[in-house]
């Protein structure tokens, strides 16, 4: 009797143990399914109805008779979740990502020797895949993004601004002028509004001539802390404490979203990026918006561009099929549907998008002049590869100076000791 | 009559309570029937001006459905691995503390579950999992987390209420020692096991990490990935976030409803209560 | 005798087991992989060298570990009494024979305990948010200026603490509930024939009988504010600065985003050291208590 019910306990326990060699078994036909054809991609956000690259996958399963399974692994998430999936032999076949290839460069396939790479632009392709040593191509563009200046038009007509011109831009002076005078007169709540990105901050200190490091040699000297860089992170905090800017986006602590302000017509200007348009184009109905060319500061005007790629890890079972969409993306008439329907910037030499809308038509034309305005500070300073090291960091820094946890010297020297710590360039 | 108005003032103090507990969850579901026009526009409006499930559907059709049963099977199948081993770990460590020398060291052991921050645990438990070859499988989210410390706590806590003079009584009828857990005691501890049904429910359907480090393919996600992904690269997608997150209290909510009376008990309830 | 205390010693290990065999290979050797790989520099990838007692070392030394201990300690500090209080409170109420819909009444506190994390982040946010928040709105309606939540390190911490607070209290609530309900009623009613108050009866009666379950709470609580992680993720992130990010997250941070597992571990090794040093003289100060009787 008590046997018996030893018995049927053990048998819990055998069952128990059993689960992970079932386990095991499932694996294994779920990767035996594999070999009927199906691409496996890895997208960075749940897709919209509307998300091009989403549609050209589907288009391209239905043309060519494939099947598709998508993963949606935001980018924080990737970063750990990435090396996790390459551990178990378990790597989607195609990833959309904006940094993995930089921090795993072994692990992806040169597209150079798998396709004609020649087709893109190069300076996209630098740019794209922050790569300016090797002559590999790990990643594919399918998207090219500038930051960009949005303005509320009629918050402008309001408080009488007049747009600045492609050939006559603003001063960040007068931009930060005109960002009072929004406030005061132009019926928002705030002159200025800038995403709580590093990437779009940067833009005021490139154009007052500041950078992040300087070239030595073959190495690099810190130089996030110079004078000139701590006065522009000091107006940029006095903008956020007289509320000028929205000052909870820069200290943190909130989950409030300038784009939600933009859209709901509580912001004058808006530093953001190209991606931004198309959402902002179907969701603002209220009121006209437009974009503007950036300004110039003591030194230059300033744009950071980037943008994301299409790479293939090395271990992916269908590693061919990637290819293979990834050349059919690429065909005139596909990448041409594809550019319009992500109403982004072209990254193919002699290939541009112009939208039927002149006034679509007309902001394009501004956001294709500013491609010139990439500041060579900011080249230097992604060939330094520094966001390796520290990319969340220098944003924590930032924040702490905005939030008045710190100056703003005492946040950037302390951020150049780090960095300098981690990367053995000498703080200048 | 001055027991009346106590009476008045004492319901209704706990009546208010009650309500503004619960009001940010109804403010929840209200907002996610507004249209996306309503939900950031000033002056703000307790019920929405144009009711809308457009948020629902789409929310929906993006196979949300599937989220919901990994989930479920997550829950359903844990919390019943929870029950039995809690159950059989409880029941053992009650029962034979004063047979055998090494209950209470046994028990401490299980206690150091509750006092380590098993959340810095993460990245070994992972490696184990992945050793185990169940990465990416369903088993490797359900195993790991089966053993919980407050299960076991709370059968003990009860079986030390129990008189050993029942389990007594049955020895000398010559029943079995595994008999006796699991004819006589474990019926015994009906309300701890609802309790620890609900309790265990609400833990799998809400975990989250080891669901986002294990599972690997998207059929296998479950709700709380599927609603952390509306939180987009470049913002928030609030129409799809607030009818996600309506729809996962649902399902728990239900249980809870079902499962209400043992759990906090009713007007009438007094003393019997295990 | 020897033979009965074989078979029960048989049973005792047997229902033991599968708890015991799931909590050693998910816990145990976690944690012993987690100590070992604190002597490591592993990166979550290739490397993974050892490098001594360097990341305790820099552990020890390390300012901003220290100001997140310091926080973490002060967050649990003060929000221990309102954790404790309130549900006990609630739960005295909710038993009274005066008071009537309890059964509604406890439901609607306890159904905040059923969401998750992120979704109670979602809920607080969407009622805290700055610009199109509920509270904002009606503190305007009043008349008066929208408060910036977000923006002052205490009001980001209160609104935390206020998350924490409300997705807690039903849960002790329920505990209380439970033990009250065990209290004999002979007890009550002597009291009563005595002519002791309503007040005293709870003062003198009540909470003292309750220390136990006091004592559970307060264990159980202070854990759960030490461990704080997941809400702060939904509700602030951090911030304002780094203002609330306490020490589960500032381990998080560095393991996760900045991939320094090796120091992760060790700074968990830490924390775990002290955690159970505080459950420690918290049983101290209880004798025993309940856990051991």
């Amino acid at each position: 009797m008590s046997m018996k019910k030893i018995a049927s306990l053990l048998g819990v326990a055998a069952v128990l143990v059993g689960l992970s060699a079932c386990g095991n078994s499932n694996k294994k036909t779920s990767s035996d399914a594999k070999e009927s054809k199906t691409l496996t991609v890895l997208l960075s956000e749940e897709p919209s109805k509307t998300n091009a690259l989403n549609n050209a996958f589907k288009k391209w399963a239905k043309e060519t008779g494939n099947k598709l399974k998508t993963v949606v692994i935001p980018y924080d998430d990737q970063l750990t979740k990435f090396p996790l999936m390459l551990k178990n032999k378990d790597v989607p076949d195609i990833v959309a990502t904006t940094r993995l290839m930089m921090l795993y460069p072994d692990e992806f396939t040169d597209l150079s020797k798998k396709m004609d790479t020649s087709i893109f632009d190069e300076k996209a392709l630098k740019v794209i895949n922050q790569d300016y040593t090797d002559t590999k191509v790990l990643g594919a563009p399918n998207q090219y993004t500038l930051s960009c200046y949005f303005y509320n038009k009629d918050a402008f007509k309001k408080a009488g601004i007049t747009a600045p011109t492609v050939d006559n831009p603003w001063t960040l002076d007068e931009l930060y002028a005109n960002a009072e005078r929004l406030k005061r007169d132009g019926d928002v709540k705030y002159g200025l509004a800038v995403d709580f990105s590093r990437a779009r901050y940067d833009n005021l200190m490139y154009s007052n001539g500041g950078s992040m490091v300087k070239k030595d040699g073959k190495t690099f000297d810190v130089t996030i802390n110079s004078n000139k860089n701590v006065k522009t992170l000091q107006k940029f905090i006095s903008l956020n404490k007289s509320g000028v800017m929205p000052e909870v986006i820069w200290t943190g602590g909130s989950s409030d979203n300038p784009a939600d302000y933009f859209k709901n017509g509580d912001v004058g200007i808006y530093l953001s990026g190209t991606w931004n348009y198309e959402p902002l184009n179907t969701d603002v109905s209220k009121f006209d918006f437009g974009v503007m060319p950036s300004p110039k500061g003591s030194e230059q005007q300033s744009v950071i561009s980037g943008g994301s790629s299409l790479a293939i890890p090395k271990s992916a079972k269908n590693s061919k099929l990637a290819v293979q969409f990834l050349k059919w993306l690429y065909k005139d008439k596909n990448l041409k549907e594809y550019l319009t329907n992500d109403k982004g910037i072209s990254f193919v030499k002699d290939v541009s998008y112009v939208d039927k809308d002149p006034d679509v038509a007309a902001d394009y034309k501004i956001l294709q002049s500013e491609l010139d305005h990439v500041t060579d500070q900011f080249l230097v300073d992604e060939q330094s590869q520094w966001r390796n090291y520290l990319d969340n960091e220098y944003r924590d820094y930032l924040k702490q100076a905005v939030s008045g946890e710190m100056s703003a010297k005492g946040a950037l020297d302390a951020f150049a000791q780090d960095l300098s710590k981690k990367s053995d360039w000498a703080v200048k | 009559m001055k027991k009346n108005k106590s009476s008045i003032l004492l319901t209704t103090i706990s009546v208010v309570s009650a309500l503004l507990i619960l009001f940010p969850i109804v403010w929840l579901i209200l907002s996610s029937f507004k249209p996306s026009s309503e939900l950031f526009s000033y002056p703000l409006r307790l019920f929405p001006k144009n009711f809308t499930i457009d948020h629902y559907k789409s929310v929906i059709s993006g196979g949300f459905f599937g989220y919901i049963y990994n989930s479920l099977f997550l829950a359903v199948v844990g919390t019943i691995i929870t029950l039995a081993i809690s159950a059989m770990c409880g029941y053992a460590l009650a029962i034979y503390r004063d047979s055998i020398k090494y209950t209470n060291l046994v028990f401490g052991v299980f206690l150091l579950g509750t006092l380590i921050p098993g959340e810095t645990l993460t990245i070994s438990q992972f490696s184990v999992i992945s050793f185990m070859g169940l990465y990416n499988n369903i088993w490797g989210v359900i195993l790991p987390v089966v053993t919980t410390t407050t299960g076991i706590f709370m059968y003990r806590q009860y079986y030390m209420s129990v008189p050993m003079s029942f389990v007594e009584a049955a020895r000398i009828d010559g029943a079995s020692e595994l008999y006796i857990f699991r004819k006589i005691m474990l019926p015994l501890a009906k309300s701890t096991t609802v309790t620890l049904t609900l309790f265990s429910v609400m833990w799998r359907w809400n975990d989250y990490i080891l669901p986002l480090l294990v599972l690997s393919d998207q059929k296998k996600y479950t709700i709380q990935i599927a609603i952390k992904n509306f939180i987009g690269n470049t913002g928030v997608d609030w129409n799809s976030i607030l009818a996600a997150s309506v729809i996962s209290i649902i399902p728990i909510t239900v249980l809870f409803m079902i499962l209400q009376k043992y759990i906090v008990g009713t007007d009438t309830a007094s003393g019997d209560k295990g | 005798m020897q033979k009965r205390k074989n078979r029960m010693s048989h049973a005792f290990w047997m229902l033991i087991f599968p708890s015991g065999l799931l909590f050693f290979v998910f816990f145990i050797i976690p944690l012993i992989l987690n100590i070992i790989l604190s002597f490591t520099n592993y990166d979550g990838w290739k490397t993974m060298n050892f490098i001594g007692l360097s990341n305790y070392q820099e552990a020890l030394t390390d300012s901003r570990f220290y100001s997140a201990l310091l926080k973490t300690f002060i967050y649990a500090i003060v929000n221990l009494p309102f954790k404790v209080i309130i549900p006990l409170l609630l739960a005295v109420l909710l038993t009274s024979d005066k008071v009537k819909f309890k059964t509604f009444s406890r439901t609607a506190i306890y159904i905040p305990v059923l969401l998750s994390s992120l979704v109670v982040g979602i809920t607080i946010n969407w009622m805290f948010s700055q610009e199109y928040g509920l509270i904002n709105f009606l503190i305007q309606q009043l008349g008066g200026q929208p408060v910036a939540w977000g923006r002052q390190p205490a009001l980001a911490t209160f609104i935390i603490s206020l998350a924490s607070t409300w997705a807690s209290t039903g849960f002790y609530m329920i505990i209380y509930i439970g033990a009250i309900n065990n209290i004999s009623h002979d007890v009550y009613e002597a009291a009563e024939i005595d002519g002791v108050s309503a007040w005293q009866r709870l003062l003198k009666i009540t909470i003292p009988l309750l220390m136990p379950t006091t004592f559970l709470v307060t264990l159980l609580s202070t854990v759960n504010l030490l461990k704080e992680y997941a809400l702060i993720q939904g509700v602030t992130q951090g911030g304002p600065g780094t203002s609330t990010t306490f020490v589960i997250q500032y381990i998080f941070d560095k393991g996760f985003n900045q991939s320094l597992y090796g120091y992760a571990a060790a700074m968990s090794v830490v924390i775990m050291i002290i955690f159970a040093v505080i459950a420690f003289i918290q049983f101290k100060v209880n004798e025993g208590g309940e856990f051991t009787k």
